[in-house]
């Protein structure tokens, strides 16, 4: 099977994030593993960009390096003008906190702090507009989110969905240039990972980059383009045209396709 | 438990040690030091009790003792002693007393008096039978003619060395003499002793008599041993009964042991305190390890408790792991503690000599190090009852205890600090104030740590402080002049004359002391030292009463008031002494005087008294004299032109009397304070950077998320300094309140022996609340920063992933 490697941009706008000759090698156990072997990519300004592929194919590495949580070995990593990979910790966690947001698998609310104030806690740091301005906000999309009501719990006192939700939220606090997802429904049940699914469509519809690391076929039917990632390459990609309220059925067929071309 | 999950918890044990190294090497640390103390603690209980039997065995002390000045019939208690069934033998012994500052040693690089040890010396030649002095190989002394054995006290005080020059100036001219070497005294080796013995050859001891004529006192000893030591009380009462030789003190056998073992059994108990805190800390480390342990590892145990584990499995699991810690920590700290004898017993074996008890030592060192892992054992299990309220279905669905949504305590709190804190600082806070009981144990130990730097410095200031010479018995004055009784004495009345028609002078007095004798509390006659002259022109600070203003009236010092068995309000009966150095015959009516104040004095071994009254007494001591200076004088210049106009003199202001004086005891205290100050600063880094790493650990989830959402490392850091300098802050407000309220009682507890039970601690403020809560500060934030890099330590993913 020939590995394509494609440097495509099929978005509705300019690039936004771009990465070239992106290569990671991890040492575990006295075992050395080349992670990310020579990645190119870039995702334009408004796309929904879906990355699957096997376990421990590089796919959740592939997206720390672009967010620039994880160091790369080579390669280079842009947002828009700005070189992510020639920043230190300090400028990148600056990049991070203003244009970024970030979703994960699992509920990463800190846990000795309220729901309202886990979403706010970045522009407190910063201190974007006021108290007040800041709750308005936050209120606005946890509204939305259908969590307002319980703005006040703790992290403990919700259910998987609800914190997924939260998080989303705070992801979108910033009004961010980017989200970057990892697995975002993979922990939820049918139901709780259908709404954070409408959730994302939506903002997408709305403007909003989204990079989504995703093991679910019914993730990736609803983007613009799935990237397809083995063996630390980008083995292909598939650009879609779904973006409906629900996945569609022959689009999921069509990335179930694709897969089982590529064996994965 | 079967093998498999025993393999498994095994494991599991080693995972977490390489996990938290740091914890463990400190936990280990902790025990080590403990262990060593405590073992060192327990080898000098061992030795110094060996030591001391051993060294009154050799020198053969007197079991039973009786001091006596004046007159004597010699004939007359060997008589006694030989109609007396309890005795073996018995000796008089003759005892020349000079006074210190009489007695100059020189040498390359030395030349002092023996002023400085605040001790009653006394020249003796060897015992013939029994009380023998020894030399530091245990040999018994024979002094050759024209030298001299000094009590190795004065070697280690002053620094002296054999083939020094020793001088005693009197009267009658002056004796020369070579220091051969260094005595042990069975009976005065101690400096709780208040006397001194110098050996010399009989001739010597003649001219030395000659030379000093009346300014020398012969003392005598009245010795005895006796068949049965344990029968010394019923000995002592057959002595009273005949009536012989008894206007001195009395002292015992079991007197002499612990005067023996006093200074060694001191530095015991403050080496067992010391012990104690530490494994306070060490036990308050434990248990806050734990508890953060648990905290992490509670996704862990309700895993191994939804699969069978039992709460006893577990906790086994536990309390093996530090068991094994405390165990290392134990052994490490024996064999420290073999070095740190070296240091803590050599002071014992050079007064006492060898104790020849090295395996019971051991042995006890063995079975303390040994108590310490044990409590260390039982302070875990009793922190692990909080395993039961682990719940495995809590724990493996969310991974922690259940949060509880924010107290509105610390909200309140923080919302009245408004936005300008900046969020770091406000997370920082805020945690400290959501887990009170979490930040209870660094709080302790900074609060014992400021506690411990704190105290020695008050003391050190209050003793270098002007106002100090208010506990030596004096007021505040300018200048000083102290003379003894004689020529010196015409020439402090001449200097009075001259301050009186000098303007500078603004008041001036001058004081004499002459000796009384009073009966103690057991009617047995004791020296009393009282100083008569006018009391108002330099008031002194009276803990009880105030000062005598009549002919009829007395001021005690506080030791002399408790020997007496007197207090405010009582009358005291004083004989003036009539015989002796001035010659005068006939007995003196007492004086009755009603005590008026007591007050506090460490010169003189403690025991002095005030009146307004003209002497009576024949033996006229000293003579000293104050003088205050007019605003605006240049008061050390002046002084120095008194001081070249009578150089036969001490003149010296009073700064300079307080550090001749008390030179040893702030030379100790400065020392003290240095230690402390190490010490303080040490367990306060070595406390933050355990806690830190634990934090971290603990917070390890938290920390990723913060910085994956662009939380720089600084933002970070910060509020893990801000929750250290919260911590801080209170604790050092509690030491420094704790060194406030308790210090003055307890440097009181300490130095009550000599003289001083009401210390009121003067404290600077600037060092005491400034500068050291500063420095800690300062300490504890890099500690911290060292401590709280996550960057270097720790990939944002991993640590999001792990969870």
């Amino acid at each position: 099977m020939p590995i394509i490697t494609t440097v495509s941009q099929t978005g509705t706008g300019p690039a936004l994030l771009s990465a070239r000759g992106l290569r990671k090698s991890f040492t575990l156990d006295g075992q050395h593993a080349e992670v990310l072997r020579g990645v190119d990519l870039t995702v334009a300004e408004g796309e929904f960009v879906t990355v699957m592929g096997p376990s421990g194919s590089g796919k959740s590495t592939l997206l720390f390096s672009l967010s620039g949580m994880d160091p790369v070995d080579a390669g280079t990593v842009r947002l828009e003008d700005v070189e992510l990979t020639a920043l230190g910790p300090d400028e990148l966690a600056d990049h991070r906190r203003k244009h970024m947001g970030f979703v994960f698998q699992q509920p990463t609310l800190l846990p000795d702090l309220g729901l309202l104030e886990n979403i706010v806690l970045t522009s407190s740091l910063d201190r974007v507009g006021t108290t007040a301005d800041r709750v308005a906000r936050a209120r606005e999309l946890m509204t939305r989110a259908g969590v307002w009501d319980l703005r006040a719990r703790m992290p403990a006192q919700v259910s998987g969905g609800q914190l997924q939700r939260a998080g989303i939220c705070r992801a979108l606090m910033r009004r961010p240039r980017i989200i970057f997802g990892d697995e975002p429904t993979g922990a939820l049940n049918r139901d709780s990972a259908e709404q954070i699914l409408d959730l994302l469509t939506e903002l997408n519809r709305d403007g909003t980059t989204l990079l989504v690391v995703t093991h679910d076929v019914r993730v990736a039917a609803r983007a613009d383009r799935v990237v397809f990632m083995i063996d630390g390459r980008i083995a292909d990609e598939l650009t879609l045209d779904g973006r409906g309220p629900v996945a569609d059925p022959a689009l999921v067929d069509a990335v179930i396709a694709r897969m089982r071309g590529l064996g994965i | 438990m079967n093998p498999s999950q025993g393999h498994v918890l095994s494991r599991l044990t080693r995972n977490a040690i390489r996990r938290n190294p740091t914890t463990a090497v400190v936990l280990v640390l902790f025990v080590a030091l403990s262990a060593a103390l405590a073992s060192s603690a327990g080898a000098l209980v061992v030795t110094v009790t060996g030591a001391s039997a051993s060294l009154m065995q050799q020198a053969r002390t007197p079991h039973f003792l009786q001091m006596h000045a004046g007159t004597l019939d010699a004939e007359r208690i060997a008589a006694f002693a030989v109609a007396n069934d309890l005795v073996d033998t018995h000796a008089v012994v003759e005892m020349l007393n000079v006074d210190s500052s009489a007695i100059r040693i020189t040498g390359a690089g030395t030349d002092t008096t023996l002023a400085p040890g605040l001790q009653d010396n006394s020249f003796v030649t060897q015992n013939a039978q029994f009380d023998l002095l020894l030399d530091t190989d245990g040999a018994v002394i024979d002094p050759a003619p024209g030298t001299v054995w000094l009590p190795l006290f004065y070697r280690e005080l002053l620094d002296l060395e054999q083939g020094q020059r020793l001088t005693v100036t009197g009267p009658n001219g002056a004796v020369h003499l070579t220091v051969a070497g260094f005595l042990r005294d069975s009976q005065m080796n101690s400096s709780y002793a208040s006397s001194k013995r110098l050996l010399v050859a009989p001739a010597d001891l003649e001219r030395l008599t000659h030379a000093v004529g009346q300014a020398g006192a012969i003392e005598y000893l009245i010795q005895f041993r006796l068949t049965d030591v344990a029968a010394v009380g019923q000995f002592e009462t057959e002595y009273r009964a005949a009536g012989l030789e008894a206007n001195g003190p009395t002292i015992t056998w079991t007197l002499f042991v612990l005067v023996n073992s006093l200074s060694g059994g001191i530095t015991a108990a403050i080496v067992i305190l010391v012990t104690v805190l530490l494994v306070a800390i060490a036990l308050l480390c434990i248990r806050f390890t734990l508890l953060t342990t648990l905290e992490r590892d509670y996704r862990e145990i309700g895993i191994l408790k939804a699969i069978g584990v039992r709460d006893r499995d577990l906790r086994r699991l536990y309390t093996r792991r530090y068991l094994v810690l405390a165990a290392v920590g134990a052994v490490v700290g024996l064999v420290g503690s073999l070095a740190l004898n070296r240091v803590l017993l050599a002071d014992v074996r050079l007064f006492l000599g060898p104790a020849g008890r090295t395996v019971p030592s051991l042995l006890l060192g063995v079975a303390l190090s040994a108590l310490i892992v044990a409590v260390v054992g039982l302070a875990v299990r009793r922190t692990l009852g909080r395993l039961r309220a682990v719940s495995p279905v809590q724990a493996i669905r969310t991974g922690a205890p259940v949060a509880v949504a924010s107290r509105r305590r610390p909200a309140r709190l923080l919302s009245a600090l408004g936005e300008r804190p900046g969020t770091p600082i406000r997370l920082g806070l805020r945690d400290v104030l959501r887990r009170p009981a979490l930040y209870a144990v660094p709080l302790v130990i900074y609060a014992l740590g400021a506690f411990i730097l704190i105290l020695p410095q008050n003391l050190h200031t209050t003793v270098t402080a002007p106002d100090f010479i208010t506990y030596m018995g004096a007021g505040v004055s300018d200048l000083r002049v102290d003379a003894q009784a004689g020529a010196a004495a015409d020439r402090v009345a001449d200097l009075d004359r001259d301050l009186a028609q000098d303007p500078q002078v603004a008041s001036h007095a001058v004081f004499t002391t002459a000796s009384y004798t009073a009966l103690d509390t057991d009617g047995v006659p004791a020296t009393v030292k009282i100083e008569s002259g006018d009391l108002a022109a330099f008031p002194l600070t009276y803990s009880d009463g105030a000062a005598p203003t009549a002919d009829t009236q007395i001021a005690l010092s506080r030791l002399q008031a408790d020997t007496l068995g007197a207090a405010v309000g009582d009358r005291v009966s004083v004989t003036p002494v009539s015989a002796g150095a001035a010659g005068v015959s006939g007995p003196l009516p007492p004086l009755d005087l009603t005590v008026t104040g007591i007050y506090q004095d460490v010169t003189n071994g403690g025991h002095t008294a005030k009146m307004v009254a003209p002497h009576t007494s024949a033996d006229l001591m000293w003579t000293t004299l104050y003088a205050d200076f007019a605003p605006g004088v240049d008061v050390p210049a002046v002084i120095a032109g008194y001081a070249e106009s009578y150089p036969d003199l001490e003149v010296s202001s009073v700064r300079d009397y307080v550090d001749a004086t008390m030179g040893g005891t702030i030379d100790a205290l400065r020392t003290v304070a240095i230690a402390a100050l190490a010490i303080g600063l040490a367990v306060a880094a070595l406390i933050t950077a355990l806690f830190m790493r634990l934090l971290i650990v603990r917070d390890a989830f938290g920390i990723g998320v913060m910085r994956a959402l662009g939380f720089r490392d600084g933002h970070v850091q910060t509020q893990y300094v801000v929750r250290s300098a919260a911590v801080l802050a209170a604790g050092v407000l509690l030491g420094a309140v704790g060194a406030k309220v308790l210090g003055g009682g307890l440097a009181g507890m300490f130095l009550s022996g000599i003289g001083l039970s009401e210390l009121r601690l003067i404290a600077d403020p600037w060092l005491a609340y400034a500068a050291s809560p500063l420095v800690l500060l300062a300490v504890v934030a890099v500690a911290t920063l060292a401590s709280s890099r996550p960057g270097t330590r720790l990939a944002i993913s991993t640590t999001i992933k792990d969870q």
